[in-house]
This record gives C-alpha cells, structure tokens and sequence, in this order.
C-alpha cells in the first residue's frame, strides 16, 4: 500500500551529528554532563536557598548526580557517544552523593 | 547524630548504591545497550558483596535481639560485661561503607596511590566514630 506521506527521520542525522562530534571531539560528551551537573546543583541550590534561606547542597547533589546518570544511561544505548569508564565515573559520582546525603542528616530528618 | 542514625545513614547508603548499580546494569540488559555497566566485573562483584553484608547484618540483628531479649540483670549490675549485644551491625556496617567508597575511589581517580590517603582517612575516621558508638552505648557518654 502506498503511503502518501512519508514521516521523515526525526533523528536520523541527529544522532549521527552528535556522534561524530563526540568522535572528533571527545570531551564534548563528558562536558555535557558535567554541564548538566553543575546546572541542577548550582541552580537547585541556589534557588532553594534564595527561597527559605537554606540551601540543603546534599539532597541537591544527589538530584543532580542522577539527573546526570539518566542522560548518562540514555547516552549509552548507542555506541560511540560515550564509553564505560565514564559510565562508571557516574555512577561512582553518584553513590558518594548519596553516601554524602544520607551521612549528612540531622536528628529528624530523611 | 547518634549510633542509630549513623548505621540507618550508613545501610541506606548501601540500600542506594545497590539500587544504583542494578538500576545501571538493567537498563544496559533491557535497552541492548551498546555500553553497559554489566561488563565492568567490579560493580558486579560489589553488588553482590553488598547484598551478602545486609543479609550478614540481617542474622546479625536478630540474633542480637534474641540475646537482649533474653538478658537479665542481677541486682546492682551497671552493665553487660561484654557488650555484644551493643556491637552488632557496625561491623558490617563499616564494611558496606567501606566497599562503597572504595569502589568510588576506585572508579573516579583509579589505582593512584597518592590519593589512598583519603580512602584510608575516611574508612579510618568511620571505624574511629564507631568504636565510640558503642561505648557510648555500653558504657555512658566517652569524654
């Protein structure tokens, strides 16, 4: 049967652009995340900070680490955007902000 | 923060790093993914290992409360002269922690030596605070 529209390839030349880019360039994939790391924790802390005076960096930097993680998994799907030692540097990262948070409360709290 | 907090913080720790690395490792599996943490045999093994010291830490504490249970005290007793009972789980809880940090030195500054010093200040410091622990358990607040 024929078709008489064709849906394009969202991301046919999508992923192989970021691909050869983190083939040409291979910190760009690790600047990335270090980029959404930096965002979630600087922004999150800040803005918490600003809104009740306390800015609770642990909580932040495990919210941050695992938002890192996700794209960090998802970036793993395909090969060539990322290798195993990052992968395992985030995860790393991850469980120490964790280690962090829940070394780090108080009486009464999480 | 007292010996029930600091062992709370410590196994919830070891609870997130297991649901961490099992999560990693099943998405690889689900997804096929290209790169996956299931081949990198360290989280593996420290997966397993930590799964084995809660089940340690499980007969551990039940043992433990069967033997405070069934304690009794004669007239004038201050306290238990071995205190046991006061003991368990920090063990193995040091030993989790200490797995998870090694796996994270490890990891993110590799074999280097030269940064073994905090690894070993750390792990240092939480045995430190946990003999405290228990003597503050068994014996009254230390000085």
């Amino acid at each position: 049967m024929a078709n008489i529209y064709l849906q394009p390839t969202l991301t046919g030349g999508l992923d192989e652009t970021l691909i050869e880019v983190a083939t040409a360039v291979p910190s760009f994939v690790i600047g990335l995340l270090v980029f959404v790391w930096g965002l979630v924790f600087i922004s999150g802390s800040a803005t918490q900070k600003a809104k009740s005076g306390y800015a609770d960096t642990p909580m932040w930097s495990v919210m941050a680490s695992l938002s890192t993680m996700v794209i960090c998994l998802l970036l793993t799907i395909k090969g060539g955007l990322i290798n195993l030692e990052t992968l395992g540097i985030v995860v790393a990262i991850t469980i120490f902000s964790g280690l962090w948070l829940f070394m780090s409360r108080g009486r009464g709290e999480i | 923060m007292g010996q029930i907090k600091f062992l709370s913080g410590i196994f919830m720790t070891s609870l997130f790093a297991i649901a961490i690395i099992t999560f990693a490792i099943n998405f690889g599996i689900d997804n096929d993914s290209s790169v996956t943490l299931d081949n990198d045999p360290d989280f593996s093994e420290i997966n397993s290992d930590l799964t084995g010291d809660i089940q340690t830490f499980n007969i551990n504490a039940n043992t433990s409360s069967d033997t405070i249970m069934s304690t009794t005290q004669e007239t004038g007793d201050q306290s238990a002269s071995s205190g046991g009972q006061f003991k368990v789980g920090t063990a193995t809880g040091i030993t989790t922690v200490t797995r998870v940090i090694r796996i994270g030195f490890k990891k993110i500054f590799g074999e280097d030596t030269n940064f073994g010093v905090v690894f070993t200040l750390l792990t240092s410091l939480l045995v430190f605070i946990s003999g405290l622990y228990i003597w503050k358990a068994w014996k009254g607040n230390p000085d």
